[in-house]
């Protein structure tokens, strides 16, 4: 038992919390699932687009040949494209709407580990605003129709933090057996998201740093054994895929490889908003200009002092023709990430001021109201005729939009006045520091969704109390947050705007 | 302070060792994978994966692969064998013809892909073959070109599910005005 856990002094000791409100909870996540279901009935047929088309190209290579590729430029972990090859194995194409299907019921898994955040750090009313918030979410909800990991991954991700979080709570009212138990299962989750996505492999060990700090007033070793083992079960989890890649590539890789691409994509002259970059073709179709020529170029343009070169030999100079090429001679991806990580720093530091102002339009990127349930109105690529994009158009992009902006508000109030110390505030915090951090390399609307339920929770914390803590360090950091984030918004400003428009349909 | 238990640390050490061992007992040598991959008696799941391991095992392009082996394969009787010689495993050991352009496609798939259709109409394994190699992720140096769309799965599913395809006219139309979208060189994620 550690009685000075600085939970104690803040809230009720995770041992005396009432009961989880389970009905509720239950209730908000039918309510949240069938609304979810709604909106996959009302978009399809749907039909499949960028990274959507290379996942199903893997899986019908998986169904036919019966092996498992990597893309040439990333290799991708093998969960999502197996998911959907057993999908379209047993029910034809109709598979990617049953794993659509399978996705809408998963998203419960979000909203009920959501609502048990809220629970858990503030109350029972916050955690059914927090489920109401999260039943509402429709950047969040619209990737249960979309052919992208992120609710599968999310699915796994946020249970492992709960029971990261309840872990550190047991072992500090010195439940041993439980925590280990939690901790436990905890990495086995951790583990298994990393076969959705690569983007836990670091997560993981900072985790267990946070974990071991805490533990240390048990001595070295009980924080070493707490804190080693999610990592351990992560290492057993990932291993067969691990030996698997060994046994094909004769390395060592785990989870996949996407560092040396990113790096290519986001370490390099050109600037590259994910958000807006697939809306081209449909602008120069309606006859607008496009939205890079739109963007405030000091945080687009080359670097000064580089000469552009066509490098793609379309006869043009253009932005998009790279700082520094692909590495040629590897003909592995695997093998092309230290050289390419090489040149982008290379290219980093040769040109410091160009590495700061575009780090600060990644972040404006990850920070945006923006959202792929926006970006798949702009592009139109939901059926013409349905309600989602004729008469309900326009209240949802409008929801859309409005969600995304409160919950990084209200959300950065709740972190910051609300939220009392403790584990659930220290794994936040990790959580919040990797996706920021990470997102300096590339960031879209797509790469802050691992933090959507976590802005949620914060926000129900925040509508559920109010500030609790006016200590002059939190108002002085909720000040500059919200400051940043203002900044960082009007850095993309007018790509969002156009982006916008175009979701809303007024530029037609 | 009381003492803790280590039993899941050994227990999951345990299980990762004799993973470890498992696999190594069933490694494949790479000699072993070439033999497998050029041996017209070994299974097509054999020779799949035989193949699929000696093409990435390799750090530089090896013509025994990119030649000799997918001309092993496209020849075959089994329709599965010679879509294997489509992906990216061994268009990437392509070995080009001196002066080819940089982004030219693997020469010997896009001979295959692109020969005069039999009888005048698409065979089931001819459509498999066109987004075996052609919606491929990594570009048009390995054969890629344009993501899939949702009518080439469909048909790709059909194929496999013995379904009709629709008639070549119909198949041709749709293969143009997909050839005449713009490459986006600046692939959206």
């Amino acid at each position: 038992m550690n009685p000075s856990a600085p939970d104690a002094g803040h809230t009720r000791p995770a041992s005396l919390l009432a009961r989880a409100p389970w009905k509720a909870i239950a209730i908000i996540a039918l309510a949240g699932v069938a609304l979810r279901g709604i909106l996959l009935w009302l978009v399809l047929p749907l039909d499949i687009q960028s990274d959507e088309a290379n996942y199903l190209y893997l899986a019908l290579v998986k169904e036919r040949l019966g092996i498992y590729l990597d893309q040439h430029r990333y290799f991708w972990p093998p969960g999502y494209p197996w998911l959907l090859s057993k999908s379209i194995h047993a029910f034809g194409i109709d598979g990617l709407n049953v794993l659509r299907g399978l996705q809408v019921a998963l998203s419960s898994v979000i909203g009920v580990t959501t609502m048990l955040f809220a629970w858990r750090l503030f109350s029972r009313r916050a955690a059914i605003v927090a489920g109401v918030l999260w039943a509402v979410d429709l950047p969040l909800g619209a990737y249960t129709h979309f052919l992208w990991t992120e609710t599968i991954f999310l699915s796994l991700l946020l249970p492992a933090l709960w029971h990261f979080v309840r872990a550190m709570d047991r072992a500090d009212e010195g439940s041993d057996r439980e925590a280990t138990l939690r901790l436990l299962l905890s990495g086995v989750l951790f583990g298994l998201a990393l076969y959705i996505k690569e983007y836990v492999l670091f997560l993981v060990p900072l985790l267990a740093v946070v974990l071991a700090l805490r533990s240390r007033s048990e001595g070295l070793g009980e924080a070493l054994r707490r804190a080693s083992l999610p990592v351990l079960a992560v290492a057993v989890v990932t291993l067969p895929w691990t030996l698997r890649n060994h046994e094909v590539y004769g390395r060592t890789v785990i989870g996949g490889a996407t560092l040396g691409e990113n790096v290519y994509v986001g370490l390099n002259a050109r600037s590259m908003n994910f958000d807006v970059l697939p809306l081209r073709k449909r602008r120069a179709d309606l006859g607008l200009p496009q939205i890079d020529t739109l963007a405030r170029s000091w945080f687009t343009e080359i670097p000064a002092g580089w000469t552009p070169e066509d490098r793609d030999g379309n006869g043009e100079v253009e932005i998009r023709d790279a700082g520094w090429d692909r590495e040629f001679e590897s003909i592995h991806a695997i093998d092309r990430h230290s050289s390419q990580l090489r040149e982008g720093l290379a290219f980093a530091v040769e040109h410091p001021a160009w590495t700061l102002r575009t780090r600060l339009k990644k972040w404006s990127e990850l920070v945006t109201p923006l959202s792929f349930f926006t970006r798949h109105q702009a592009m139109a690529m939901y059926p013409e005729g349905s309600v989602v994009a004729g008469a309900m158009r326009g209240p949802l992009v409008l929801l859309a939009l409005a969600i995304s902006t409160l919950t990084m508000v209200l959300g950065a109030a709740g972190y910051f006045l609300t939220l009392q110390r403790g584990p659930g505030r220290a794994v936040f915090t990790v959580l919040i520091g990797y996706v920021v951090l990470t997102s300096l390399l590339v960031a879209m609307s797509r790469f802050r969704v691992p933090l959507e339920p976590i802005l949620v929770v914060l926000t129900a914390g925040w509508l559920a109390h109010g500030p609790r803590d006016r200590s002059r360090p939190r108002v002085i950091g909720l000040a500059a947050t919200l400051l940043v984030l203002v900044g960082l918004w009007w850095i993309s400003w007018p790509e969002t705007v156009a982006a916008a428009q175009m979701a809303l349909g007024v530029t037609q | 302070m009381k003492p803790r238990s280590w039993i899941p640390h050994v227990a999951l050490l345990a299980t990762a060792a004799v993973m470890v061992v498992v696999a190594a007992a069933k490694h494949t040598s790479t000699e072993e994978a070439l033999r497998i991959a050029f041996d017209g008696e070994a299974s097509t799941d054999e020779r799949l994966w035989a193949a699929h391991l000696a093409a990435n095992r390799a750090t530089t392009r090896e013509p025994r692969l990119g030649d000799a082996l997918v001309r092993s394969f496209l020849a075959a009787d089994d329709e599965r064998l010679r879509e294997g010689a489509l992906t990216i495993d061994l268009s990437r050991h392509a070995i080009h013809p001196p002066g080819t352009r940089p982004d030219a496609a693997p020469p010997l798939q896009s001979a295959y892909v692109y020969a005069a259709l039999e009888d005048g109409e698409y065979t089931p394994h001819r459509v498999r073959s066109r987004v075996l190699f052609r919606r491929k992720v990594g570009g048009s140096s390995v054969g890629g070109i344009r993501r899939m769309a949702l009518p080439e799965a469909r048909w790709f599913m059909d194929s496999l599910r013995g379904t009709p395809l629709p008639p070549r006219k119909e198949i041709d139309r749709y293969l143009i005005e997909r050839s005449r979208e713009p490459v986006n060189l600046r692939r959206p994620r």
